[in-house]
């Protein structure tokens, strides 16, 4: 059930008027209500898997409660690593399992082994990656002690449930979750009124911009070997916007229907396309993500390496530097990694961890080269130059992160930096091309005027008299009515 | 939350009550579906030869040719599950039924309505054909299934420039593929060839499940079931991928020689059929379709 569907908004108005008409005055009524409709939705996505959601949300409820109680450290630390064991466990069967043997059998046979592995079809259970994550944070939150475990089974399970939330983020943080479902929600007008334009501009951005896009760009990959350089480049960039627009365009409607219910759910898309650098990019985009990596790994290893390595230098480089290596190294590994489980994802996160460390070693070499310039950190050249280069990067990672293999990576890649790359584009269907490019550039003018709040329509409020308010509303209902096209899936329901 | 409401009802009102209007418009709008449906309806325990399938059968076989009660219920991109709905639907009407006429094309056992292109015809089995052919709310509404260009275009089509909705004749035959429109061969050969082809064939066992159904299902009956392989263009012919083709030609045949009742004729390189008798790479137009109809009418009557 897509967010997209006929069937969520039918399912999202009887929960909505179930929530505050009938259970309004009570919050366990409310919380058990949205629990229901979590497992519903979660269910009628996937029926297979809503057992394993729910057996894994009361194992880490059970676990939570055993570390809270657990004063000695020995017991504390024993059910923090069965937790550990327990998330990680899930994640690796359902989502590694095959991906780890044939990486192994394919290790052995470099060195002139055979084995006959047995890799077992296993069907990904949607939003596997962001639940788990979501129960890792709740249980080492306990264990450091920033969270005490709560013994309200509804509220856990719906913490770790939520629906807005449950198949593609964004991720939340336990502790600014449940504070919200343990404390008695209003029906806020503006709040309400908000999520609505937020969902708007969602479902903009998906419909409109990422599922036509996506139209030309499964083209442009399928069939790279027969399309020019200049085609590719323009497939390439038509693919960074469609991720853009569709997982954005998830983020917002998630975010927006938390606000129907009387949530406040964390950003996880910052206008990161207008970013100058890509340390900037990383920060604006998939924020739930890149901050709970940041949290849970990187600072932590950090820190660790920082107690162990008392050296000034480590292989000729300052100490400083060769830990933000390695952990970065680490850590975009396991990005990539969390993507999926193929080597594209690998090889996309560490084009990213690559990127980000030169940007780091290069600072200072920078600031020096700006200074005896005299070119101002401001300077407008600087900053448009910037931008391009930071959108080139990621705009050739994306490629790893599309492609169904390497090979198939590095064969669009030739394609694009051959000869052919000073041709004229060509388009399969000129007229839909270019109207998708109009599209685009509309969705990214919309972003840039509205890139100082959380989604662009936020201020509309203070920007357009009511006539006028309601008429870029209808507008933009037309545009998706009208350039509706195939139903795609969000491509990151199938993280 | 009073005034929250209030205006949500304002806002969305106009849009609801214009969905209104326009399902009950563009389902008054006669079409093929309809036709076949009534025809069926009325008539199929008097039918003695049934084509099914996709539009290779659509516009290549014309009931009139046929010595025998013939009716054609296939449709443009009607795959082999809807056939075997189709089949069921009447099932205790099909008394007189002696011959089902089914076409095997190059992409029949790897293609699935709900999942290709051509998805957004779903509905029309949903809405016109009463069939429970799916579990998705969008596919049984008109205005939810399709874009609002192709809404605003189909009632004003039909409402303003008062055009036939219709792409078929009584019987069944889709007669708006002709000799005088006809399209570059040549260029509709690679295209189509290209979008015929599959990457993965995970629909394939289920696809020939279903054609085991279909045959079993007319075994029953004591009805004969005639498999071809339209006639293709050279230009078409030449771009496919060898595997698919092997495997459809191969498999069909097994399943020939495997039931009794029913037979496999391979007519993608007939010579028979010239440029001339192609509509496009794929598809035969009205002179085509006369010497196809002929042609599969001797195999029912020898049968």
């Amino acid at each position: 059930m897509s967010f997209t569907s006929a069937e969520f908004i039918i399912f999202c108005t009887i929960v909505f008027v179930l929530y505050w008409f009938v259970t309004a005055k009570d919050l366990k009524a409310q919380n058990l209500l949205l629990l229901f409709a979590s497992y519903v939705f979660y269910g009628m996505w996937d029926r297979r898997f809503l057992f394993l959601l729910v057996l894994l949300s009361f194992a880490n409820y059970i676990i939570g409660i055993e570390i809270d109680k657990n004063e000695a450290d020995r017991k504390k630390k024993i059910w923090f690593i069965i937790g550990l064991i327990t998330n990680i466990g899930v994640l690796v069967v359902f989502k590694y399992y095959n991906f780890f043997i044939q990486s192994f059998i394919d290790l052995v046979s470099l060195f002139g082994y055979s084995l006959s592995g047995s890799t077992t079809k296993i069907i990904l259970p949607v939003g596997i990656s962001f639940y788990v994550f979501l129960s890792l944070s709740y249980i080492i939150d306990i264990y450091i002690k920033s969270l005490r475990a709560n013994r309200n089974i509804t509220e856990v399970l719906l913490t770790l449930s939520f629906f807005p939330i449950i198949v593609a983020g964004p991720i939340q943080r336990p502790a600014s979750l449940l504070g919200q479902i343990t404390k008695r929600r209003e029906f806020n007008y503006s709040q309400a009124v908000d999520g609505l334009r937020q969902i708007l501009w969602g479902m903009f951005a998906k419909v409109v911009i990422a599922d036509n896009l996506s139209v030309f760009v499964d083209d442009f990959f399928k069939n790279c070997a027969v399309y020019s350089g200049s085609t590719l480049l323009v497939g390439a960039g038509f693919y960074a916007i469609q991720i853009y627009a569709d997982f954005s365009g998830y983020s917002n409607m998630a975010i927006g229907i938390g606000k129907l219910f009387g949530f406040n759910l964390m950003q996880n898309f910052a206008y990161p396309y207008f970013s100058r650098d890509i340390s900037e990019f990383w920060r604006r985009w998939h924020i739930s993500l890149t901050s709970w990596l940041r949290d849970y790994v990187f600072m932590p290893m950090s820190m660790a390496f920082y107690e162990r390595i008392k050296s000034e230098k480590v292989m000729f480089i300052k100490s400083n530097m060769a830990i933000y290596i390695m952990t970065s190294a680490i850590t975009w590994f396991l990005t990539g990694l969390w993507h999926g489980a193929n080597y594209t994802f690998i090889i996309w996160g560490m084009i990213n961890g690559l990127f980000l460390i030169v940007y780091q070693m290069m600072k200072s070499p920078r600031k020096k080269i700006y200074k005896l310039m005299g070119i101002n950190n401001k300077n407008l050249t600087a900053i448009v130059i910037e931008t391009i280069f930071t959108l080139i990067v990621i705009t050739i990672a994306w490629v790893f992160f599309r492609s169904l293999n390497v090979h198939e990576a590095f064969l669009y890649l030739r394609r694009i930096f051959s000869i052919s790359l000073f041709s004229i584009p060509k388009f399969p269907n000129r007229v839909a091309g270019l109207i998708n490019l109009i599209l685009a550039s509309l969705f990214f003018i919309i972003e840039w005027i509205g890139r100082g709040h959380q989604h662009p329509f936020a201020d509309l409020e203070m920007k357009l008299i009511r006539p006028l308010r309601w008429a870029a509303y209808y507008g933009i209902v037309i545009t998706i009515l009208f350039f509706a096209g195939k139903h795609y899936v969000f491509i990151y329901s199938q993280f | 939350m009073n005034t929250f409401i209030k205006n949500l009802l304002i806002f969305i009102l106009p849009i609801i009550f214009l969905a209104l209007t326009s399902e009950v418009l563009i389902r008054l709008i006669p079409n093929d579906y309809i036709l076949k449906k009534n025809y069926l309806d009325k008539n199929s325990d008097k039918i003695e030869v049934l084509i099914l399938g996709s539009s290779h059968s659509f516009f290549g076989l014309n009931p009139i040719y046929f010595s025998n009660n013939c009716f054609n219920a296939s449709y443009v991109s009607q795959t082999i599950d809807y056939d075997l709905e189709i089949l069921k639907k009447y099932d205790n009407k099909w008394s007189k039924l002696k011959t089902v006429v089914l076409p095997v094309s190059y992409f029949s056992l790897f293609e699935k309505l709900k999942e290709c292109s051509e998805s957004w015809r779903v509905k029309n089995y949903t809405i016109y054909y009463k069939m429970k052919a799916s579990k998705s709310f969008k596919e049984y509404s008109e205005v939810l299934s399709s874009k609002l260009e192709i809404i605003i275009e189909r009632i004003s089509s039909y409402y303003i420039k008062g055009e036939n909705p219709h792409s078929s004749s009584s019987l069944g035959w889709g007669n708006v593929y002709n000799s005088k429109n006809g399209k570059n061969l040549t260029e509709t050969g690679k295209i189509t060839a290209k979008k015929h082809t599959y990457d993965d064939f995970h629909s394939y066992p289920d696809i020939v499940s279903t054609l085991q159904s279909i045959i079993s299902f007319c075994n029953k009956k004591n009805v004969q079931v005639i498999l071809f392989m339209p006639p293709a263009y050279e230009t078409y012919r030449d771009n496919l991928n060898r595997a698919q083709l092997t495997l459809t030609i191969q498999k069909t045949t097994d399943i020939a020689n495997s039931n009794s009742n029913c037979t496999f004729i391979n007519l993608m390189a007939d010579t028979t059929f010239k440029a001339s008798d192609f509509y496009d790479a794929d598809h035969l137009n009205e002179i085509g379709a006369r010497k196809l109809s002929l042609l599969i009418d001797s195999i029912v009557v020898r049968h």
